[in-house]
């Protein structure tokens, strides 16, 4: 499939040899032994889209698409595990993320378009270093294992990404811990781009947050991304909720922390300033809107 | 003969010809063409908005394998330089570079890959000028001059009554500056066909245009060939909307056809599109316009100033019909309207779905609901206390076909009810209107002949010819249409010929809305004779009575009793039954250069929800009343303005094409943003007015432009509904609405 995709491809003169590796090991071995001349590809779609921006493609791709076992969505233990050759679709269809981690399915939704979304993967979103998920991941506490030459490796999502883009690790694998209280959690993802759909993020935020009986924060995870803004968790924002009860002035204490510890940079579309007032807006909104209806307030209506 | 006192048109829900071709994708499109032994061209262009060539070395791209031809300046045989109005854009530069689209050189080699690799080869020293990448740097005393006769392509101005004395006797005076961006066409199959070099010494062009004749007629002087020796086949084309009228890669594949002997297939892709293609015209526009206190309006100042990039192509035109549309359907006693367009190093500015209408009219209709604000009118009665009535001049004091048009739309458009939306706590609603009218024809004082022929041919098909193009318009559909109707034969009958210089009569340009105005008049002038004709025909053979024979579905009828079919008629043919006829498009009786005669109307509902946390607009309802005739083919009709007013909505939201420093910023559509299926309301409305003055002979008129022409203005006065904001610069970013909604506290969750 892929070698016909790129012989029939009229764009440049560089076409790249393709390896189909069997295993792991053997895509690891690849790479160490074209180096900075191989990349790893697997649905290709940002690949393709680079090479279309006239980057210089690799003159190695080293598919992932023949590696048995990187595909599915299962639950081990405490955990969802997702491959990383999942396409973005099959999450976005899978019962148990839609159970277990909506706002992870939310972000997938607002990603590409379903062309890209049925070739796209979820460890090509994580890997391309500005995928919609990463936010979303981030508030579900996700963690990646990788493969290299000590063999198989875990870290916390949030530490792998701020190794930086250039990392060279094979992904092998997601986790993200199954949520323990649903009833009392809200969680959103929200992204605003340059028209309704198919467009990359303006920027992007996420939020999980749990309540305990008085209705208090108890754990709270916010993050934002999108375009050129890094994947980050607005950890003193989440300070500022820890421990209280979602009320105007909660919010306005957010919004002025918001304001004073997020500075996302600006594009040749907009201001970074832009981009920190929609996403303060985006989480203040929802956070707003579960005030006003907190599930508890609901039940009270209904008795 | 010419009967057309009553059309009589029934709205059909006809598919078109071409319809499921396309939407199936079987439809070859002339860049799909491939003919044997054929290389492929690739055109270099400058690497500069504005230099001096100081050489063009070729001889390592010559060498190379697989390259067959490469050209310069050196190779154009006689004119080199092209542009509908004024030929002042050189095919391929010589010392000069003004725009980063300019051409320099091109290759056809036997692959893509070799072409686009000898581009690399082909060497061109420059010494870059001081880039003018606005008007007001060109404008400007000590700026170098971009072409021999200056920095300004066109002025013009229109005045009647003055206006001084006239905003001495207003009470409510607004004035604001507005800027709409450049927008490109993003049809879908970007530039390209074949060029094919005959044994005769002539070519067949195989590439889209609006109008075959007058490529052939360009092609003719750039390569000192006799146009008789040129073949232009121009149709189908995926998309063009103003955007291929001009010539873009013939004259490449053209030359390069003759130099190599060989076939040339040229392509563009979509970023060779954007740095080439031409735009809509970026305008800043300041009105000043006033109204007394019954809400009459007194006095309207305009000045036009149009950034019509590096060449002229219609940048003139354009000009002139945004300074006689300037105060719309509104009757004002005192206007003046200034205008200019200038000559910068930006992308070059042309035709485009509007053709300058849409870029005043966001700013008259902004104008209008300023004023009813300050007068506390409502938007819909202050247009009404000054829209023009049925035998008012048009609005450079000409006369114009008697018409309701503007008020009938408008009150259509109130009848209708409004959607409704789900509320949320970041979502403010807000609706807006906007009235335009817009002429058709290319204007008085110019050529503009039309005419098509009717045949009875040998095979028995009722065949009909027209010089017009089918670029997704759906003219196939139209003609289908009248025909039918008119003669009373079956779709099966007849056969539909456009789109090639060989076969088809030249009937002027498929542009300014003139298609299906000029396919209803032809066929209604020639039905008679031909009619007549084809059943004296009949008559003889089959001896009935020819007064008692009619043409009907699949043969000559008498009563229902089909006397013989076309097919066994045409047996019987010496020679195929010929009727043509040639005319001009309608004009004014007045000597108004550039008026128009005919116009079209639309008023236009906007409802949108901005969102308050982002700034973002989203468009929830978009109802069109149009006035145009009768509707020919209603799904065509719908279509058209349907279409034309998403293509606005991206206008009015989304679109630019913006420059810096004489480059695009975005550079494909990864980052040029049209709008998608998410971004067109469910509730899409169209409400035709059918009826024409009784007076009025002239039938159904073309709908290609009106639904493009008042949509942004509704949509920024449905902002200004939601939020309070006053847009005068599209597209609307969010970041300026975002702004606004900050400095005027809206958001609930910020409340104390
Ligand atoms: C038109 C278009 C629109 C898009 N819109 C969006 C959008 O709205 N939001 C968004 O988030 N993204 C968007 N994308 C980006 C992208 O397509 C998706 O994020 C997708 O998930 C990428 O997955 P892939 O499998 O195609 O990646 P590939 O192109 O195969 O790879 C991307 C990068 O990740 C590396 N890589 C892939 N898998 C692995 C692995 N298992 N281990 C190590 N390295 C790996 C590759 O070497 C490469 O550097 C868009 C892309 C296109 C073309």
């Amino acid at each position: 499939m892929a070698v016909e995709r790129y012989a029939g491809s009229v764009s440049h003169v560089d076409t790249p040899l393709i390896r189909f590796p069997r295993t792991l090991e053997e895509a690891w071995e690849k790479k160490q032994e074209n180096g900075a001349d191989a990349s790893y590809i697997a649905g290709g779609t940002v690949i393709q889209m680079q090479r279309g921006q006239g980057y210089p493609c690799s003159p190695v791709l080293i598919s992932l698409e023949t590696i048995e076992g990187l595909k599915g969505i299962t639950i081990h233990g405490d955990y969802l595990e997702i491959g990383p050759l999942t396409t973005l679709e099959a999450c976005r269809r899978s019962p148990l993320l839609q159970q277990h981690a909506p706002c992870l399915v939310e972000a997938l939704i607002s990603v590409a378009a379903p062309g890209v979304r049925n070739r796209g993967t979820i460890g090509g979103n994580i890997m391309y270093g500005k995928g919609d998920t990463l936010p979303a991941l981030l508030v579900l506490d996700a963690s990646v294992s990788f493969f290299d030459n000590s063999g198989f490796q875990s870290l916390p999502l949030l530490s792998f990404v701020n190794k930086g883009e250039t990392s060279p690790d094979l992904l092998s694998g997601i986790k993200i811990p199954l949520p323990t209280d649903t009833e009392r959690t809200i969680s959103f993802f929200k992204k605003t781009g340059r028209r309704e759909a198919f467009s990359l993020s303006v920027i992007n935020a996420a939020c999980r947050l749990v309540l305990d009986e008085e209705k208090k924060v108890e754990e709270v995870r916010l993050a934002a991304g999108g375009a050129n803004v890094p994947p980050q968790c607005l950890t003193e924002a989440e300070n500022t909720l820890r421990g209280e009860m979602l009320s105007t002035k909660t919010l306005r204490n957010l919004h002025e922390t918001l304001s004073a510890s997020f500075h996302p940079s600006g594009d040749s579309y907009c201001s970074g300033r832009y981009k920190q007032k929609a996403a303060a807006h985006l989480i203040l909104s929802h956070l707003y809107e579960n005030m006003e209806q907190s599930p508890m307030e609901r039940r009270g209506e209904d008795a | 003969m010419h009967d057309t006192k009553t059309p009589e048109i029934k709205p059909g829900k006809r598919t078109r010809p071409d319809g499921k071709p396309k939407i199936t994708g079987r439809l070859k499109y002339l860049t799909d063409l491939h003919v044997n032994g054929m290389l492929y061209g690739k055109v270099k262009r400058s690497e500069y908005p504005h230099a001096r060539i100081t050489g063009i070395f070729t001889e390592k791209a010559e060498a190379l394998p697989g390259v067959k031809a490469v050209i310069t300046h050196k190779d154009v045989p006689a004119l080199n330089a092209f542009g509908i109005v004024l030929p002042d854009q050189p095919v391929l530069c010589s010392d000069t570079v003004r725009y980063t689209g300019d051409a320099v050189a091109a290759v056809a080699a036997d692959t893509i890959e070799e072409a686009e690799a000898a581009l690399a080869f082909i060497e061109v020293t420059y010494e870059p000028l001081p880039v003018m990448d606005a008007p007001s740097k060109s404008l400007d005393e000590d700026a170098p001059l971009l072409h021999a006769g200056g920095n300004i392509l066109h002025h013009n101005q229109y005045s009647q009554g003055c206006v001084d004395s006239g905003f001495d006797q207003c009470s409510a005076v607004v004035e604001e500056t507005y800027d709409v961006p450049r927008q490109m066409h993003t049809y879908m199959e970007t530039e390209g066909g074949v060029v094919v070099p005959e044994e005769d010494g002539g070519i067949s062009v195989y590439m889209g245009t609006q109008h075959g004749f007058k490529d052939r007629f360009q092609l003719s002087r750039i390569l000192g060939l006799e146009e008789e020796r040129i073949r232009v086949v121009s149709s189908p084309m995926g998309g063009s909307f103003g955007g291929k009228d001009e010539l873009n890669v013939q004259p490449y594949a053209a030359l390069l056809a003759m130099k190599s002997g060989y076939p040339v297939h040229i392509h563009q892709t979509r970023a060779e599109s954007v740095q080439s293609g031409i735009k809509r015209h970026p305008m800043k526009i300041r009105m000043k316009t006033g109204a007394d206190s019954q809400g009459k309006l007194m006095a309207h100042e305009v000045e036009i100033t149009a950034d019509t990039g590096a060449y002229a192509t219609l940048g003139p035109a354009i000009l002139d019909f945004a300074v006689e549309h300037a105060s719309g359907p509104y009757r004002i006693p005192a206007v003046d309207v200034q205008g200019l367009s200038v000559f910068t190093n930006n992308g070059v500015a042309g035709e485009f779905r509007g053709f300058g209408g849409n870029q005043v009219t966001f700013a008259l209709e902004g104008q209008m609901d300023r004023l009813a604000e300050k007068l506390h009118l409502s938007p819909a009665a202050f247009r009404h206390s000054n829209l023009r009535s049925t035998h008012d001049p048009g609005p450079l004091g000409q006369t114009i076909a008697p018409t309701d048009g503007a008020v009938d739309v408008l009150k259509t458009l109130e009848e209708k009810p409004l959607s409704v939306s789900v509320p949320k706590p970041w979502k403010k609603t807000g609706t807006g209107i906007a009235v335009t009218m817009h002429g058709g024809g290319l204007g008085s004082g110019r050529l503009d002949p039309s005419g098509g022929r009717l045949l009875f041919a040998k095979d028995g098909k009722i065949e009909i010819s027209f010089g017009f193009e089918e670029f997704g318009q759906g003219i196939l559909g139209v003609i289908e249409t009248v025909v039918c109707e008119a003669l009373g034969c079956g779709e099966e009958d007849i056969r539909i010929r456009i789109g090639d210089t060989t076969k088809v009569p030249p009937t002027g340009s498929t542009t300014a809305s003139r298609g299906t105005s000029m396919v209803w008049q032809a066929v209604q002038r020639m039905k008679g004779d031909f009619r007549q004709s084809v059943l004296e025909k009949a008559s003889k053979v089959t001896g009935a009575e020819e007064q008692h024979l009619v043409l009907g579905e699949g043969g000559i009828f008498s009563g229902t009793t089909k006397v013989v079919s076309y097919e066994d008629l045409a047996g019987y043919l010496e020679e195929e039954l010929e009727t043509t006829t040639f005319f001009d498009f309608p004009v004014t009786p007045d000597d108004v250069d550039g008026s128009h005669y005919l116009y079209t109307f639309a008023a236009v509902r906007a409802e949108v929800e901005v969102d308050i946390r982002t700034g973002q607009v989203s468009l929830r309802g978009l109802n069109q009343a149009v006035a145009a005739g009768p509707v020919v083919n209603e799904l065509g009709y719908k279509g058209q303005i349907e279409g034309g007013g998403v293509m606005a909505a991206g206008y009015a939201l989304m679109e630019e094409a913006e420059m810096k420093e004489g480059r695009y910023v975005n550079e494909n559509l990864d980052t040029y943003m049209i709008p998608g299926i998410s971004d067109v309301p469910f509730d899409l409305g169209v409400y035709p007015v059918e009826t024409l003055h009784e007076s009025d002979e002239h039938g159904p008129r073309g709908v290609g432009e009106i639904g493009t022409v008042a949509v942004a203005p509704a949509i920024a006065k449905a902002v200004h509904d939601a939020v309070g904001l006053w847009v005068d610069r599209l597209p609307i970013h969010p970041e300026r609405v975002l702004d606004h909604i900050t400095k005027r506290g809206l958001h609930p969750w910020m409340e104390t």
